[in-house]
């Protein structure tokens, strides 16, 4: 259940003295992170904002030598994810909105329709907060267990119990939409 | 990505919710170009002192292991004197020769290079002209910045989502092109083409080398103008910088290291993409290796927008040990001119060669207008598939419209390339045009769908579609081996 292990810190440790290597922690992490975010915000426009604002912060972070929490960067770069996102609710002074207008993804089978796809943003957003940042962390931003645990300083069991429990009640409330 | 536990396997359609949607590959290239340019223009100071320490191991060819700001004192002179002092002496009667720092230049033609070190000084920040170079090619130009305030970039938020617009970039205070220029007694203005990084001082000094284009001949006198300091906030430090400099025939011998020219150019290739290091400059303990992608139909001009080398590169020496490289700073340019070209420094002696040279990762886009019209007569059942199989070729990459499918609100367009990875297809509604979609494979295979809404199909009975670029990388990495021999 964990995530490959990788060469992160090396990477890390060149960023100072080669330029090219934030490019390789970029490129790794910035769909997860941009997942993450798009999940919150619910637009692309929001979405690629604070994604900018995420990478950019962390660089300088790196360069600063902030980061300190050796072999554990993804989780210091998904908790500069949360607080600039919750800074971002906090400048705007509004929830997130969910659009779904903005999601007319490419799909390979063509067996989902776009009811399905409206009727998970609607139950996702009748979630608690919290369950909505468990499903999130884990589903959108692929974290493994043990990072999320590490992100919201909770026991890993019970962030695992807890994700079980989300995504239960998120099925049950389509179950229930079909109806 | 993460393994899920059966408990918590996802359903398709639950799946497709949570990874939507893609990154706009404009977007990803976008942020990575800012994320360069940031990391570029962050003060030295604000490095942390453990990390500051390998500020030092840089091994750009221009600064070796010297103190910068000692360079920038020394002017062309210092630079000609180390290149006499690295103990490496070449024939200077090659056709193009490399000057540290400078770039390289036709010695063919007449050159000519500055007749004094020019200094501004505003608010105890110095810029100094430190040597010029004008050639028939093109004319550069280094210059300093010394004492800088450590709290120059303070202010404003310093993760402000949009940086380039509120500090200074590239000389400007928005962040456009002409921030900085030369300026000729006549009016004429020569934007800068492009510049590199030539290293950071101890404190907060820097250097940088601009190109310009060509100077007409028969002027010798241009003023430098820069609008601000790059990375600072509006009035933060000193604007407005402006500095009269004259240029005077090159009447030195002016010594170069040799740029050899491979001598094999027949390469065999069978029309697939390769990679080519046309160039090698021995420069002390390394090999400048300059080179170009050739796609596989070189014949059709295609139009390469950029290439992304991702950092996936390697050299390898003799005994297959991987060899150190860096971009030099000063011959940034000669990939900034054309986009389809590399540039790298190895720390490699006569004895590493043969080297391989591998290169993953690249990729480009070929844009052009490729229309398409969709007759809501091919769809007579929602979700039916209407097999197109069009072979297009926009900006002369080859593509194949495989298929669309209309499922009411939504049209699904199926791209596929042979032999390449789809990395993104640009297309958009003709009549609508909030309507461009830009997909970005996810698993980077051959075929891509994009996704738009078929509104205007179904109000109109048919669409018109713009196919504007598609994004390609070759499957495999591309390889070379460079062998001494081939290079004189």
């Amino acid at each position: 259940m964990e995530n490959k292990p990788t060469d992160d810190e090396y990477w890390i440790k060149r960023i100072p003295i080669d330029p090219s290597a934030f490019e390789v922690i970029y490129d790794r992490y910035l769909l997860q992170v941009y997942r993450y975010i798009y999940r919150k915000v619910g637009n692309q426009a929001e979405a690629e904002d604070l994604t900018s604002i995420v990478f950019l912060h962390a660089l300088e972070g790196i360069l600063k030598g902030q980061y300190a929490s050796r072999n554990k960067f993804l989780a210091w770069l998904f908790s500069i994810v949360r607080i600039k996102t919750a800074d971002h609710f906090r400048e705007r002074k509004r929830m997130p909105i969910v659009s779904f207008d903005d999601e007319l993804e490419p799909t390979d089978g063509h067996e989902i329709t776009p009811g399905d796809l409206r009727g998970l943003s609607k139950c996702y957003s009748g979630l608690s907060s919290s369950e909505q940042e468990l499903l999130a962390l884990r589903f959108s931003a692929d974290l493994d267990f043990k990072t999320i645990a590490l992100i919201l300083h909770k026991n890993t069991a019970a962030v695992k119990m807890a994700t079980y429990r989300s995504l239960d009640k998120l099925r049950k409330r389509m179950e229930g939409s079909d109806e | 990505m993460n393994k899920k536990d059966s408990g918590e396997e996802l359903t398709k359609a639950e799946e497709e919710w949570f990874h939507s949607p893609k990154v706009r590959n404009e977007f990803q290239v976008d942020l990575r170009n800012r994320l360069i340019h940031f990391q570029k223009n962050i003060p030295s100071n604000e490095i942390s002192r453990e990390k500051q320490k390998g500020w030092n191991l840089f091994k750009w060819p221009f600064m070796g292991h010297l103190n910068p700001s000692k360079l920038a004192g020394g002017g062309l002179s210092l630079l000609l004197a180390l290149v006499l002092l690295s103990g490496v002496v070449y024939a200077v009667s090659q056709y193009a020769g490399y000057i540290p720092g400078l770039g390289i230049v036709n010695q063919d033609s007449p050159l000519r290079i500055l007749s004094s070190v020019q200094t501004q000084t505003k608010e105890g920040i110095q810029l100094k002209i430190v040597s010029a170079l004008a050639s028939q090619k093109n004319t550069s130009i280094i210059y300093s910045l010394k004492g800088i305030p450590s709290n120059l970039y303070e202010g404003n938020a310093p993760l402000d989502p949009s940086p380039d617009k509120q500090r200074c970039s590239d000389g400007s205070k928005q962040g456009l092109r002409g921030g900085i220029r030369l300026v000729l007694p006549d009016g004429q203005r020569f934007d800068a083409l492009g510049s590199g990084s030539l290293g950071y001082g101890q404190e907060n000094d820097y250097q940088k080398v601009i190109f310009f284009g060509e100077l007409p001949e028969n002027v010798n006198s241009a003023t430098f103008e820069m609008d601000c300091i790059e990375g600072a906030l509006p009035g933060a430090a000193p604007e407005n910088w402006s500095i009269p400099m004259t240029l005077k025939e090159n009447l030195e011998d002016l010594k170069t290291f040799p740029v050899l020219k491979r001598v094999e150019t027949n390469i065999q290739r069978d029309n697939q993409a390769t990679i080519v290091v046309s160039d090698l400059i021995p420069f002390k303990d390394q090999y400048i290796v300059l080179g170009k992608y050739i796609p596989e139909n070189q014949d059709k001009e295609i139009v390469i927008s950029g290439i992304d080398l991702n950092g996936k590169v390697s050299f390898t020496d003799v005994n297959g040990d991987p060899l150190q490289y860096n971009i030099p700073g000063d011959l940034q340019f000669y990939s900034q001119e054309d986009k389809s070209r590399f540039v790298y420094i190895i720390d490699a002696k006569p004895a590493s060669f043969p080297i391989d040279l591998q290169i993953a990762g690249i990729s480009y886009y070929c844009g052009g207008s490729i229309p398409y019209t969709v007759q809501l007569s091919d769809f007579p059942a929602n979700n039916e598939i209407h097999r197109v199989d069009k072979n297009i070729e926009i900006g002369g990459c080859k593509t194949k419209l495989v298929s669309i499918v209309n499922n009411g609100p939504t049209l699904s367009l199926m791209f596929e390339t042979e032999g390449h990875k789809v990395t993104g297809v640009n297309i958009r509604d003709v009549n609508d045009p909030k309507s461009i979609q830009t997909t970005i494979s996810k698993n980077f295979g051959t075929a891509v769908n994009v996704q738009m809404s078929a509104a205007n199909l179904m109000k109109d009975h048919q669409m018109q579609l713009m196919i504007d670029g598609i994004g390609l990388s070759p499957l495999q990495p591309l390889s070379a081996r460079l062998e001494l021999k081939d290079y004189q």
